[in-house]
């Protein structure tokens, strides 16, 4: 498959009629929205709970301080404002796709068929409590540590932020696509929505071992863990060079993956 | 009892589909299993770097395997049909349900446990293996009218985590788009039922506050029990108050459903 | 050169054996038996430019996997097939943008959004023009008459009017071929005919080839000069419709209206009677014989009235169902 200039243009052209039809969506359906609002806000209260935790128990854990694992629960904020906004939705559909036989008119389409799946989407109204509270909580913590607001930590946490939005679509992609095989995959996506708890504490809790097969194997702990170690100096250079190499890995992975599942594929109904 | 014979009916038929996947639900099985042990590498990291032997009441036994066990009954306590329920009411399948003598209730809680039965079995064996895990490393008894006091309320738990669901349910007549409501309700349930944090841990206030809410009797109150932090005074009241919430809980899912079922216009699928 | 070529196409699917019973179902936890069933098996045919070609079958004979191949949705197990020169499931993008598949049981359009928005959103995807998409649009709503529903969201359409929006959806970009697996399904018998007005019409105007399948024959009698009856995955008929009686019946309809009562028994000298009350007749009557017999009732009965007619083609297309298509390769010829 070439990858042409112009098929590139039409793809972003057509991510924002995917997200413009979103949002007309939303204007249909008002109260839908605000009530997604509101629940998102419960939601995200659910999980301050862990750092409302630890500044209770207001000792450093395995040598990271309170303020220290603000600046881990804000960027998992963050991160999760972008996964809601930009990839739940479609992945959730993801299995439905498969069953009501709809991925096959998709299929037809002079479009890629893992872009059309995974982009259709846009979530307007679960991304906004978390993006105010993980930006909130990362300005407090940048200034209680005392952080220099310069442009190159700034970039810098944007860039890394990045690379973990590609990581988390296709960490978080990869396990939905074994929905071609399996039909029924609502447990798929529950064991993927607990990997991804394991952000809501930053990976020095965890023992050397799941530390390794949360960064290097499946980079579930890359998501949030990466921006927060870059922005409180625990990068070496080794995860320097991984913040570059993981997205294009994974990517790489999850496309191949899709490629041998579409392969396979048989639809629901012969 | 002819009558009954359709419930009967629907009851094995979740069974056997919930069989039948069986992939999806040794899935589950170890997606219970991986929550539980982030919890209790938190709590080893915590216990770790704190100078005290007991924090917030627990000692770093009794927290672990409150961890477990909470982990363990808040899977085998889980809905999930709340989602089937948003879609029956979304494309017109609940009509079907009216035209048939038989009532979506029933369907429903019979569906419900055939599919907890299999899991039950399950979850039971992994129990009895915790159990005698337990007893090996820690001082930790077990009495024989612990594990039936247990196992009511594990019913109890079931009955009130269905009814809530079912209630919540009653929702997807008026929004559409009802399913990140019924993941944050999840969540929420989740939360203050105790399956993440021991309730007590925030303190008294928020004890006191939880005790009011049916949650607490999901998970939190059945795991207190089998973990011996509960006399027999204080399990008899429990029961009786989980017993009431049952009746609370199926008039307000009667009144949910009934406001819902009269703003129900069938879309033709 | 042929539009579409297919040669010994097949397709077999995997499935697991489903027991009924709870100890069956334990058994399976552990271990499931899987069987293999074939879809489809060895289909050959050739369709012209311009052709519309009605696929006929029971449920699960097979129609919908064939269509499915032919658009690339399903690999086969084995055999060739081309279409407009290109092999379907290799799924090229040129490919892709020629043809078009509407599945009368699968939406393409977003549920909640108005159609219009689908609409758009085809035209994007298959990169048509602002002018000649306008143009399309105008007309194509304009003889469905959907016209003024564009903006209404889909959900609130009715099953006849969310099927010609379907319609439209898959016409945007002029496709050469079009796929129809099910069209009318459901639809009330208006609808239904609409559709197939306009199918008719559309494949007149613009020489697009279609292929179509269902399981009401009315369709498929109504709308195609040839049928291709699909029975157990294999080809049992490929001709015209009317022609299916050839095969098995040599035999006539003949409806007579007369002025006095004539007794049964004088008519059952010249053929089967299947109705009879005094004042009319049905008769089955060898096609052979026809002439000479009509003549003889002619100038023997008082007769009013006198139409000859074949027999219904449902009864043609249910003995080629019972023959479980053992029959292929004679019948082929004809």
């Amino acid at each position: 498959m070439s990858i042409s200039l112009s098929e590139i243009r039409k793809h972003v052209r057509m991510f924002f009629i995917f997200a413009k039809n979103s949002l007309v969506g939303y204007m249909e359906y008002k109260a839908n929205f605000y009530s997604g609002l509101i629940m998102e806000t419960v939601f995200l209260l659910s999980k301050l709970i862990y750092i409302i935790f630890v500044y209770q128990l207001g000792i450093e854990i395995n040598g990271i301080s309170p303020d220290q694992m603000m600046i881990f629960t804000g960027t998992y904020t963050i991160m999760i404002a972008i996964y809601t906004g930009l990839f739940m939705d479609n992945f959730y559909r993801f299995a439905g796709h498969i069953r009501n036989g709809t991925l096959d008119l998709y299929m037809t389409k002079p479009l890629s068929l893992q872009f059309m799946i995974s982009l259709r989407h846009v979530n307007f109204a679960f991304p906004i409590p978390n993006l105010i509270a993980g930006i909130t909580m990362i300005v407090l913590a940048w200034q209680r540590l005392g952080i220099d607001p310069s442009f190159i930590h700034l970039a810098g946490y944007i860039g890394v932020i990045l690379s973990s939005t590609i990581v988390t679509y296709s960490v978080l992609l990869l396990p939905q696509i074994l929905a071609f095989w399996t039909v029924k995959s609502g447990s798929i996506f529950d064991i993927l929505d607990k990997c991804w708890d394991l952000n809501n504490m930053p990976m020095y809790i965890y023992p050397k071992w799941l530390r390794r097969i949360g960064l290097y194997v499946v980079p579930i702990l890359f998501i949030t863990n990466m921006p927060s170690v870059y922005l409180i100096d625990r990068l070496d250079l080794f995860l320097g060079i991984w913040i570059f190499a993981a997205p294009v890995i994974s990517l790489l992975v999850v496309r191949l993956f899709w490629k041998l599942a579409v392969k396979h594929y048989e639809s629901a109904s012969s | 009892m002819k009558a009954l014979q359709k419930y009967k009916r629907t009851y094995i038929l979740a069974l056997q589909n919930e069989m039948e996947y069986r992939t999806d639900f040794l899935m589950s099985i170890i997606s219970g299993g991986f929550i539980i042990l982030v919890q209790c590498f938190l709590w080893t990291a915590v216990f770790r770097s704190s100078p005290q032997e007991i924090i917030n009441g627990y000692s770093y036994s009794q927290i672990i395997i409150y961890s477990v066990l909470s982990g363990v009954v808040s899977k085998l306590v889980s809905a999930g049909f709340e989602g089937e329920i948003a879609n029956d009411i979304k494309t017109g399948g609940l009509s079907k349900f009216i035209a048939q003598p038989i009532h979506y209730f029933s369907y429903r809680i019979c569906n419900f446990f055939g599919g907890k039965t299999v899991q039950t079995a399950v979850v039971l064996v992994l129990f009895v293996i915790l159990m005698i895990v337990f007893t090996q490393i820690w001082e930790f008894q077990l009495r024989a009218g612990q594990i039936v006091l247990f196992l009511v309320s594990i019913l109890f738990g079931l009955l009130i985590n269905f009814l809530l669901f079912y209630s919540i349910s009653a929702l997807a007549f008026i929004i559409t788009e009802v399913w990140g409501v019924f993941i944050a309700f999840n969540q929420g349930v989740y939360l203050l039922s105790g399956a993440i944090f021991p309730l007590n841990i925030f303190g008294d206030t928020f004890a006191r506050i939880s005790s009011y809410l049916p949650f607490q009797y999901v998970v939190y109150f059945p795991v207190k029990i089998i973990n011996g932090s509960l006399t027999i005074h204080e399990i008899v009241p429990g029961l009786l108050v989980q017993a009431v919430w049952v009746i609370v809980l199926m008039i307000i899912s009667k009144l949910s459903w009934d406001s819902g079922m009269k703003k129900y216009v069938a879309v033709g699928g | 050169m042929s539009i579409i070529q297919v040669e010994h196409l097949s397709k077999s699917f995997k499935y697991y054996e489903k027991e009924l019973g709870l100890k069956k179902s334990l058994k399976n936890l552990v271990k499931r038996k899987s069987l293999i069933k074939e879809a489809v098996s060895e289909i050959s045919l050739v369709i012209e430019q311009g052709e519309m070609v009605g696929f006929l079958g029971p449920n699960g004979s097979g129609k919908t996997t064939t269509l499915k191949m032919l658009s690339g949705i399903l690999y086969p197990t084995s055999g060739q097939a081309t279409v407009l020169g290109y092999v379907p499931w290799e799924r090229k993008k040129e490919f892709k943008m020629q043809f078009s598949i509407v599945m009368g049981q699968k939406s393409q359009l977003w549920w909640d959004l108005p159609a219009n928005e689908s609409l758009y959103l085809n035209k994007c995807i298959y990169e048509v023009e602002d002018k000649p998409y306008n143009l399309v649009l105008d007309e194509l709503t304009e003889i469905l008459d959907v016209k003024d529903l564009l903006n209404i969201q889909v959900r609130r359409l009715s099953l006849g009017e969310r099927m010609k929006m379907e319609l439209i959806a898959s016409l945007i970009h002029r496709p050469k071929v079009i796929f129809l697996d099910e069209p009318t399904i459901g639809l009330d018998l208006i609808s239904q005919k609409r559709i197939r007005e306009f199918l008719k019409y559309y494949n007149q105007q613009t020489k697009a080839t279609v292929i179509l399948t269902s399981h009401y024959m009315a369709d498929i009698e109504d709308l195609c000069k040839r049928t291709i009856i699909i029975n157990q995955g294999k080809i049992v008929y490929d001709g015209d419709l009317r022609r299916v009686n050839e095969l098995f019946h040599t035999k006539k309809i003949i409806k007579l209206q007369f002025t006095d009562e004539v007794p049964r028994q004088a008519l059952s000298d010249y053929g089967v009677i299947t109705q009879h009350d005094g004042l009319n007749a049905v008769m089955e009557i060898d096609k052979h014989d026809l002439q000479q017999l009509s003549k003889m009732m002619l100038d023997r009965f008082p007769i009013l009235d006198f139409t000859v007619e074949d027999i219904p083609v449902e009864r043609g297309i249910e003995s080629l169902y019972q023959k479980d298509g053992v029959r292929h390769e004679s019948l082929a010829e004809v």
